[in-house]
């Protein structure tokens, strides 16, 4: 974690601080390039100028997990692949957020009883952020996962937690 | 640029090395403006940036797959010859190109001065293809040792 967070009460500094850096984040998603199945189509669709991903920063397409912010797992995730993304999920740097993006991802989909290759549910793997179902969800179902994420972002504090308060209680 | 400004308060008398102490302290505050700058992002950046290593970050590929092997490999030293003839042809053939363009109207001494550096070109090419440079599997028996003995090995006698 970074130096500042946890450090200060909640008060002004850390409120204004919190609305810039969350102002910051949210509009400039950077996701990775990671299509696995047919779920990437809508996500090509989302990139490109009919549903233009863009208008909400996040048209940056990274080829590199060193310079994306959000894995959108687009597609069925087999055993073979999972290693292989949890990998690129580690060598994300922070913050770093997930988007299980169809069926597949969220809970094995149509592979669920007879897919002896299909991991049954992403989340099993990488913490996942938002869930976006569907088979495969349509484009604006994607542009909403992605209005949630900002949503998410912009509620993220670097006050102390409630958390490292308690703990502050208990060592006292 | 302030400080600048008051040496020339200071010190109305002496004009030209004034012009001098000025120009070097307005470089240092150029300097200095421009050390802080980055200095001061990297600060605020190391604050507020979370620091969570992990040993994937730092592993070479990108791709998801586990890096195989080592960088340093041993390396065929015939590539060495086919680079080196390469660049003598590459810059042969980019000076080659304007002078057959411009061939028509060109004078007789720009020909000639031309031909001159072909052949610089073209004797040490004949002279590396003698020597057997060129091959790719180069046979080591039949080549003048550095001591002028040749190899007398029984399986690929003979010389060239």
């Amino acid at each position: 974690m970074s130096w500042i967070e946890n450090r200060f009460e909640e008060g002004v500094i850390v409120t204004s601080l919190d609305w810039a850096i969350n102002w910051g984040r949210s509009n400039s998603i950077w996701p990775m390039t990671f299509g696995l199945a047919c779920c990437a189509i809508e996500m090509m669709a989302v990139g490109a100028s009919r549903f233009d991903i863009d208008r909400f920063g996040a048209g940056a397409f990274r080829a590199t997990p060193r310079q994306s912010d959000l894995m959108i797992v687009a597609g069925t995730v087999t055993y073979k692949m999972a290693s292989r993304l949890k990998r690129l999920y580690n060598q994300m740097p922070e913050p770093k957020y997930v988007m299980a993006m169809g069926a597949c991802t969220i809970g094995g989909g149509p592979y669920f009883k007879h897919g002896y290759h299909v991991v049954k549910g992403v989340d099993l793997v990488v913490p996942v952020d938002i869930y976006i179902p569907g088979c495969p969800p349509r484009p604006e179902a994607l542009l909403e996962g992605l209005m949630r994420l900002q949503d998410k972002i912009r509620h993220q504090t670097r006050a102390k937690s409630a958390m490292t308060k308690a703990k502050e209680l208990a060592l006292n | 640029m302030v400080l600048a400004s008051l040496s020339t308060l200071q010190v109305p008398a002496a004009a030209h090395s004034n012009s001098n102490v000025e120009l070097v302290v307005g470089i240092l505050l150029f300097g200095l403006a421009g050390f802080a700058m980055a200095f001061v992002g990297l600060c605020v950046g190391r604050f507020l940036r979370p620091t969570m290593p992990h040993p994937e970050k730092s592993t070479p590929y990108e791709c998801g797959e586990p890096a195989i092997g080592e960088s340093w490999v041993q390396f065929d030293l015939r590539f060495y010859t086919v680079a080196l003839v390469f660049i003598v042809f590459d810059v042969e053939v980019a000076l080659l190109w304007p002078w057959a363009v411009a061939f028509k109207s060109m004078p007789a001494a720009a020909f000639w001065a031309f031909l001159v550096f072909f052949l610089l070109i073209a004797i040490p090419f004949l002279y590396e293809w003698k020597s057997g440079y060129l091959d790719w599997v180069r046979a080591s028996t039949g080549q003048r040792h550095p001591t002028g003995l040749t190899d007398e090995s029984p399986v690929r006698g003979g010389t060239v």
